[in-house]
């Protein structure tokens, strides 16, 4: 049942044995051993492990414990029987039961059924075990074409694989589907929308013996293959317009996000090489792209992730998912914090890739895309919008640096206080606390303390006052400061008046009262300045430059002065107000950030990663914490693709040899999970089916050989998705009605075999598609900035421009099984729930819609009932009504006896049928 | 039956792929699932009929991997990181230090912290088993005897961003499903016609938004689904759920009508599972239009019940809460307002006497109301933050609070939250912080053992509830978390 290609525990065992391993054989293991021997143990002794099947048939350090059958040659049995006097378990005397032991030995006897080991793959992290026997490590080879008996049916190879299979299995494949099912299976497949219904009947009287090969060429060539098969890709690159959670009122949109979906969808339009095409996504920046760089929107690939709150290593994490996990369906990221459990993947593989990414970097000024037409009118225009936002946002930092100075003057004695208590303060790690007790800032703080010692040296005419007096005793200043205070003025010829009547005014007999003496001072001080300076504004007379008493000047002058404590450097206020600056100019930075995706003459730039100029190798982070640095490991490739042997890489970070040792011939891995996911997005079901996990655990397809021969194919094609879709479309397999008899449905339930085609649901893009392009109204207008779908006059252009939000994913979309825009993804969830009901019926959308089809031209002028619904029946199934279905249309507009104001009969009639299963289900 | 790494999938041996993908209505990744709902429903002739629906719904109502004791949840989320010391978590100690440091090693929080802050508030003794609560709590606290109090939480940073994500997720960071959203793939729900997750906010979202209800790699159907219960307009509540053109009348008729094209269409067709299940999710979206209408009214409850409750955005918040449980939805997720109302960084006396007195009456009345009604024995009421705040006071730092030394910084060291209901003890204490309550002392509970506390009481496995994603079978505790089985009554 798994493949034997895997190493497979294939221990027999009944019911019963399964029954007495649980009720017996387990809670012996659980309740004597694990603490030991299980991942519960804190120090696994002896290299043993009960709680796995693999540990106990591996044994420990003493070698093999088992030997199924023989209690006697089993170390076990040995163990636990105390036989040998080094080997006693469980240890210290502490002896199983007699009852314990016997019941070991039975087990053994039975030939120690383990029924936790059913046939379940064991681990493979042995690089050479790996490497020889799992099959996608395997060379790429292409298979020799299986021979078949019914040669007739055969139309490409995929045939030969396909139908050989079933020949062997003796089931007959489906009948070929009909063309008007064909085409309407295909275009919806390429295109992700109908085809018209002359378009339909232009293919069915088409009678040239190529005329498929010519139709599935036609819808290759069209614009809207890229905009269906490139949204396929987005689903694989988490592709989101938004940053994700940010705090502050940051804009969360990415200025160019839609560069990389646009770059995505002309490179499918263009059938651009996939080797090529992932090259350019990891390192477009490393190439040589001459005068057009609108290749580097590709790097979009790998910078539009989440942004984890600017978490760097869980950005890089995130790169590593997507470049591993979706080009080579590896889980690279299991082994971030230990080596992996399956495969063979070590945390020294993670690093090297962590260090190529942490060497790259988003540049400070992203590169523009296209070549900047700087006189252009709409250019200026942009570059005037811009300046006059930056003006703003210069203003508003002037005036809040001028606030914060303002609070700051209205506080020189909480700060002549604190400083005060600080130099006494012996623990020097409560600084910070004191300063907070004072409501003063521990930098500012430090600042005048500085100013203050260096004042303290010659007489001070402003502070000496406060020097004397902070020195007395707390004891002796009521008695004694006066009398200081007088023999200071006596002494000193210059002490400043205005401080010297303060004092007077109000003589203070504690610290504290003097502190606040010194504050209500110079918050006078400051305001006769500001009085000063209104008055004279308001006068139309210059600026006054000082106050007119050379005293209170002196004073104003501190306040002001360069050098000031109370008058720090802009820098220094930057850092200390820096939230408030950021947070009060976000939203004018915001305005900045719009304009860029607005204006029709902002320039578009790449959401581009370049190399760091020195870049550096990183250090395994033990157990995932970076605080817990392990070894450094140079920046190459994995070892199970690039061999014991593998070089460091040393072309800047390494991500342009990263990207070639991913998209070349030699690696096993590439082109085999590219292929089939292009046979899933083709067939429903990949042909294997986790898409995004090649690994150990994933057995080899039933259809290995089919993978192998598109994988070579495909290469040897010069990796052309185009050609691939030909192989693959044109073949009788592909074009097998979804009709499945009764005798397949038994021998393969799961149709692994494809004896028939499997009945597809449009997903979300194409159901919203085909709404707007049955109603006349779809927009088909390509690229440019997202659009919001679900507005109340919503965009109606195709669904790939709507704007993805990862932070709050619209309910629509996520009620329609939308792709997760936060990990790369290997397929959609196909659920079916009343919240999708619940869209089409009620939502104004699906109802505009419905009304917007019986405007069309053709309803207006029918004139009957039958012609009308024949008409919309056309549009939308590309195939005639019945006379049933006639008779049940023409009685249910008769039914409308009280019609509603909102909805004419027949616009309901037309909702019913946007609702009906025959638009959603592909046969 | 084990879905742990190294097992096989149950769903290998008893059914096919298909024959499981049309069961269950959806695509891959739900194998996981099979392992855990076993054989009872998967190897079923007919799938149970529960609601209306069998089990081609994703939705569908499973049993668990053992018979739980609760069948639903609460989770009222006090937003912003409520003071334990000053709620559930009396501190006599910090009276007598009030003012001056605390002699002890303090431990680093997202801010400077000074000296011990007593609490303004008064503890008193309630019910049998005289656990101790803040005046703040009077409701709550006749309610103690129905109650486990753990006063031994702890979390992981001082943060909001990370403590809400684990709280809610289980994983600081990296996008991981909600609780909510694992409890509801386990589970289903009761009634179809109805979301099975639901959370309710008032004015907008709390911090770090939607993703408190993510359902990250499940399917986005096990996401929660987000009511802004500010509005009390039944369409602005739930997206669609009325049609403004027709009368219900006449969405009859084109839905007969829908039916009968439908059938017609199915008959043509060899039998296929996918497109009955798409005509009955028409048939269970008609019947949704009714019944969140009658779920959200709260003015349909009894004037008696209204006055239980009493006024204001809590008060019909929890009411319609109790309507939705009694109803069938699986897990309620109940917030006190948009942002991080419980975040006192300045002014927590003022603060938290606002907000509890906006909470206390109509959390008490919903213990009692859900008792009344036979409904606490199997509904796990869950309150709490996603931290709880220092003992000392907050010292000013500009731009970050108002710098008026009367508040709390945040604390992940210790906290408490409460439980009620669906198997946990009444009137239990768990667990004890130190003297002045920095950090837990006694027996602490970290998040992933509450989380996997949550899922015992539900009959789950912590270990055994998983999802294949990424080459790897994820679960809500990762590789965390012990059943605190000292609270299971």
């Amino acid at each position: 049942m798994f493949a034997t290609n895997t190493l497979v525990l294939a221990v027999e065992f009944t019911p019963e044995q399964a029954e007495f391993f649980e009720a017996k054989i387990r809670p012996i293991f659980v309740d004597r051993c694990y603490s030991c021997h299980s991942d519960k143990a804190k120090k696994l002794k002896g290299g043993l492990r009960l709680d796995t099947p693999a540990g106990l048939i591996k044994g420990g350090t003493s070698g093999a414990m088992l030997s199924p059958g023989n209690p006697n040659e089993s170390l076990l049995i040995k163990a636990v029987r105390y036989e040998d006097k080094d080997l006693q378990m469980p240890p210290d005397d502490d002896k199983l039961s007699a009852e314990q032991i016997a019941t070991l030995v039975a087990w053994v006897k039975m030939g120690a059924p383990d029924p936790r080991a059913v046939a379940g793959p064991i681990p493979l992290t042995d690089m050479h075990e790996a490497r020889a026997k799992h099959w996608a490590f395997q060379p790429v080879t292409p298979p020799a074409l299986p021979k078949v008996k019914n040669s007739r049916w055969v139309q490409t190879p995929v045939d030969n694989f396909i139908l050989s299979k079933l020949e062997q299995k003796k089931i007959k494949p489906s009948a070929p589907a009909d063309r008007r099912t064909l085409i309407r299976r295909v275009t919806y497949d390429l295109l992700g929308l109908p085809p018209t219904p002359e378009e339909v009947e232009v293919f069915i009287n088409d009678k040239r013996p190529d005329a498929y090969a010519q139709l599935v060429d036609r819808l290759l060539a069209s614009p809207r293959y890229g905009e269906r098969w490139g949204r396929h890709w987005l689903d694989v690159a988490r592709y989101a317009d938004t940053k994700g959670y940010l705090v502050g009122g940051e804009e969360r949109r990415f200025p160019f996000s839609h560069t990389y979906r646009d770059y995505v969808i002309r490179a499918f339009n263009e059938d651009k090489p996939y080797d090529q095409f992932l090259i350019e996504q990891i390192a477009a920046d490393r190439l040589a792209l001459g005068e057009d760089k609108s290749t580097l929107a590709a790097l979009g690939f790998l910078t539009l992730g989440r942004q984890f709150l600017n978490n760097q290593n869980d950005i890089i994490d995130d790169r590593i998912d997507v470049v591993t996990r979706g080009t080579m369906g590896l889980t690279v990221t299991c082994a971030r914090c230990h080596d992996h459990k399956f495969d063979p993947l070590s945390t020294k593989d993670y690093y090297a890739l962590h260090g190529i990414f942490a060497s790259s970097a988003e540049p400070a000024e992203r590169p523009l895309l296209g070549v900047l037409r700087a006189d252009s009118p709409d250019y200026q225009d942009y570059l005037k919008q811009r300046a006059a936002i930056e003006k703003e946002i210069a203003e508003f930092e002037d005036k809040e640096i001028e606030i914060f100075l303002g609070d700051r003057r209205q506080q020189v004695g909480e700060y002549l206080l604190a400083a005060h208590e600080a130099a006494k303060l012996a623990d020097q790690s409560k600084f910070d606390d004191l300063a907070g007790g004072h409501k003063t800032l521990p930098e500012l703080l430090r600042l005048w303390m500085a100013a203050l010692d260096a004042r303290r040296k010659n007489p001070d005419p402003i502070f000496a006052s406060w020097f004397q007096l902070s020195a007395l005793p707390e004891n002796e200043f009521p008695t004694n400061a006066a009398a200081l205070l007088a023999q200071l003025v006596s002494e000193t010829n210059r002490l400043n008046s205005a401080v010297w009547q303060a004092l007077s005014n109000s003589p203070p007999t504690s610290l504290k009262p003097l502190a606040g003496i010194y504050t209500k001072l110079f918050k006078d001080i400051d305001s006769d300045w500001k009085a000063a300076r209104a008055a004279a504004t308001k006068e139309k007379q210059p600026a006054p430059t000082q106050l007119p008493d050379a005293n209170r000047e002196e004073l104003r002058k501190f306040l002001y002065a360069d050098g000031s404590p109370a008058n720090p450097p802009n820098a220094e206020v930057r850092k200390l107000h820096a939230r408030r600056l950021n947070e009060g100019a976000a939203p004018m930075r915001n305005r900045i950030e719009a304009l860029n995706w607005t204006h029709p003459g902002a320039p578009q730039r790449a959401m581009a990663l370049v190399d760091e100029a020195h870049p550096h190798d990183s250090h395994v982070a033990k157990r995932g914490n970076p605080g817990n640095p392990g070894s450094l490991v140079p920046r190459r490739f994995l070892e199970i693709l690039g061999g014991t042997q593998r070089g460091p890489f040393t072309n800047g970070s390494g991500r342009l040899e990263l990207a070639r040792a991913i998209a070349s011939r030699d690696n096993p891995l590439t082109a085999r999970v590219y292929v089939n996911r292009v046979w899933q997005q083709h067939f429903g079901e990949g042909l294997v089916s986790t898409a995004g996990d090649f690994g150990i655990r994933t057995e080899a397809p039933a259809q290995r050989d089919l993978l192998d021969y598109l994988a070579a194919d495909f290469m040897a094609n010069g990796w052309s998705t185009k050609k691939l879709h030909r192989l693959i479309l044109v073949s009788m397999t592909y074009q097998e009605s979804s009709d499945v008899s009764a005798a397949a449905t038994k021998l393969d339930p799961e149709n692994k075999l494809f004896s028939h085609c499997n009945r597809q649901r449009l997903d979300f893009e194409s159901l919203r598609d085909t709404l707007l392009a049955v109603s006349g109204k779809l927009d088909l207008k390509m690229g440019g900035a997202a659009v919001d779908l679900f507005a109340e006059a919503g965009s109606t252009r195709r669904t790939v421009y709507g704007l993805i939000d990862r932070q709050n994913l619209p309910g629509t979309f996520r009620t329609f099984d939308f792709a997760n825009p936060d990990t790369s993804n290997q397929g959609r969830f196909h659920t079916t729930v009343p919240q999708q009901a619940l869209f089409m019926m009620n939502s104004p959308f699906v109802i505009e819609q419905a009304r917007k089809l019986v405007l069309l031209d053709p309803v207006k002028m029918a004139g009957d009932p039958r012609t009308e619904i024949q008409f919309i029946c056309q549009r939308l199934f590309q195939r005639p009504a019945s006379d049933a279905e006639l008779r049940l249309g023409e009685k249910f507009l008769a039914a409308q006896t009280k019609p509603s104001a909102a909805l004419s009969p027949l616009e309901k009639l037309a909702q019913v049928l946007l609702l009906s299963n025959e638009l959603l289900f592909l046969d | 039956m084990s879905a742990s790494h190294h097992q096989p999938r149950l769903a290998d041996r008893f059914l096919t792929r298909r024959d499981f993908l049309s069961r269950c209505g959806m695509g891959f990744g739900m194998l996981g699932l099979a392992n855990l709902v076993g054989p009872q429903i998967l190897g079923a002739a007919s799938a149970p009929i529960v609601g209306g629906v069998n089990a081609n719904s994703p939705l569908a109502p499973r049993a668990p991997q053992f018979p739980g004791t609760a069948k639903r949840v609460i989770h009222i989320f006090a937003n912003g990181g409520p003071s334990h010391v000053d709620t559930f978590d009396p501190k006599p100690s910090l009276a007598k230090y009030h003012g001056q440091p605390l002699p002890m090693e303090y431990l680093a929080t997202e801010r400077k912290t000074g000296a011990a802050f007593q609490s303004p508030f008064k503890f008193k003794k309630y019910g049998q088993s005289g656990i101790e609560v803040s005046d703040l709590f009077p409701h709550v606290g006749e309610c103690i005897d129905d109650i486990t109090v753990i006063r031994s939480m702890q979390a992981d940073v001082p943060n909001h961003e990370p403590s809400l994500m684990l709280m809610n997720c289980g994983e600081s960071r990296l996008p991981r499903p909600s609780m909510g959203s694992w409890v509801t793939y386990g589970l289903g729900t009761e009634n179809q016609n109805l979301p099975g997750f639901i959370s309710l906010c008032p004015g907008g979202y709390p911090i770090q938004e939607s993703q408190n209800w993510q359902s990250a790699f499940l399917p986005g159907i096990y996401q929660g689904t987000y009511i802004n219960t500010e509005f009390k307009d039944l369409e602005k509540l739930i997206e669609n759920i009325k049609n403004k053109f027709v009368s219900q009348a006449e969405q009859r008729q084109q839905l007969d009508l829908l039916r009968t094209l439908n059938e017609q269409h199915a008959r043509r067709r060899a039998e296929d599972a996918q497109l009955e299940a798409r005509i009955q999710s028409f048939e269970l979206a008609y019947r949704m239009q009714m019944d969140a209408t009658d779920a959200f009214d709260v003015a349909r409850e009894p004037e008696a019940i209204q006055k239980l409750y009493g006024s204001g955005a809590q008060a019909r918040q929890l009411l319609i809460a109790r309507r939705l449980l009694e109803r069938g939805v699986r897990f309620v997720q109940v917030w006190h307002g948009q942002g991080q109302p419980w975040d006192n960084h300045d002014d927590l006396e003022e603060g938290h006497k606002k907000l509890a007195l906006e909470s206390d009456q109509a959390i008490g009345a919903l213990l009692k109301d859900l008792k009344q009604r036979g409904m606490l024995k199997d509904t796990l009421v869950i309150w709490g933050g996603e931290f709880g705040r220092t003992p000392t006071v907050e010292l000013p730092t500009p731009g970050s609070n108002a710098g008026k030394v009367n508040g709390r910084d945040h604390n992940h060291y210790g906290f408490s939250m409460w439980l009620a209901g669906g198997g946990v003890k009444g009137g239990y204490v768990h667990g004890a912080t130190d003297e002045f309550g920095f950090k837990a002392v006694e027996k602490p509970v970290h998040v992933h053992d509450l989380h996997a506390t949550i899922l015992q009481l539900l009959g789950f496995d912590h270990t055994k509830l998983t999802f294949r994603h990424a080459g790897r079978d994820y679960r809500l505790t990762d590789v965390y978390g012990e059943v605190v089985k000292e609270l299971l009554a």
